[in-house]
């Protein structure tokens, strides 16, 4: 036997193919649901089986795209970024511009824009150029909360993929010397 | 109340959601199954975390209380 056909109207379509709709019919008329895409690719009306009931009472609440701010990008990147310093990163970024990481693989210096030291475990001292896709429109401290996080999680990638050279040096494409027995 | 952050060239775009708030749930959900799909990264943390804490998600939990995300990297 099949499931009831339900009418409805559409609210709000989701990128990812589910859609929120209220409901026309008796006896959840008003009841606003999220219809999932339908495997057999009915796109006609849908069935009990493929929604989720959202509770009757709260109305939607609107979302703004973008919270209303008056600080400009640079501004709003800087307190990201100031947020997910140590305070000991917080003091190097006050007083230098730069601040350290320390990974399994070396001193990793961010807050020099294609120009970011590594000082491995092994010695030495390279120069490396790591950038996040897109980063032409990013403030510069948005480009630092990217290559923070980043390295944060993944140090062995992020040496991996760097550009890099020695100090007095031409570039070469990564991964980062001995990366790779280590 | 969670946060979503999404860097771009205003600083960051901010979406955020009530966890009983099933509409804004649902809204955040698709935002950030949208960003996975191209292939950004979302890192999780809890108020005051600094980066070193923050841990890298590929599901949304409609319990975090921030999601920042951020751009594959490469060589520059």
């Amino acid at each position: 036997m099949s499931a009831p056909v339900l009418a409805f109207e559409l609210i709000e379509a989701f990128p990812d193919g589910r859609r929120l709709v209220r409901l026309l019919d008796e006896p959840l008329v008003g009841r606003r649901v999220v219809l999932h895409p339908d495997p057999t690719g009915d796109e006609r009306l849908p069935h009990f089986d493929q929604v989720s009931l959202l509770p009757p009472a709260a109305a939607p609440r609107p979302i703004p795209p973008q919270s209303a701010v008056s600080e400009s990008p640079g501004q709003r990147a800087a307190q990201l970024l100031v947020s997910l310093l140590t305070p000991s990163q917080r003091r190097e970024w006050r007083s230098r511009g730069c601040f350290s990481v320390d990974t399994p693989y070396g001193r990793v210096e961010l807050g020099r824009m294609s120009d970011i030291s590594f000082w491995p475990t092994s010695g030495g001292e390279y120069r490396l150029c790591v950038v996040p896709a897109g980063s032409n429109f990013l403030p510069d401290a948005d480009i630092w909360v990217n290559l923070l996080l980043v390295l944060s999680d993944d140090p062995k990638r992020f040496l991996a993929v760097a550009n890099w050279r020695r100090r007095c040096g031409t570039w070469h494409r990564g991964p980062v010397p001995g990366l790779a027995s280590r | 109340m969670g946060v979503m952050r999404i860097i771009d060239a205003t600083g960051d775009t901010i979406l955020e959601w009530a966890p009983d708030d099933l509409l804004a749930v649902a809204r955040a959900e698709a935002v950030f199954d949208d960003l996975r799909a191209r292939r950004q990264l979302a890192f999780v943390r809890r108020a005051g975390e600094s980066a070193h804490d923050a841990e890298r998600v590929a599901s949304f939990d409609p319990g975090a209380e921030e999601i920042i995300w951020v751009r594959p990297i490469a060589g520059g």
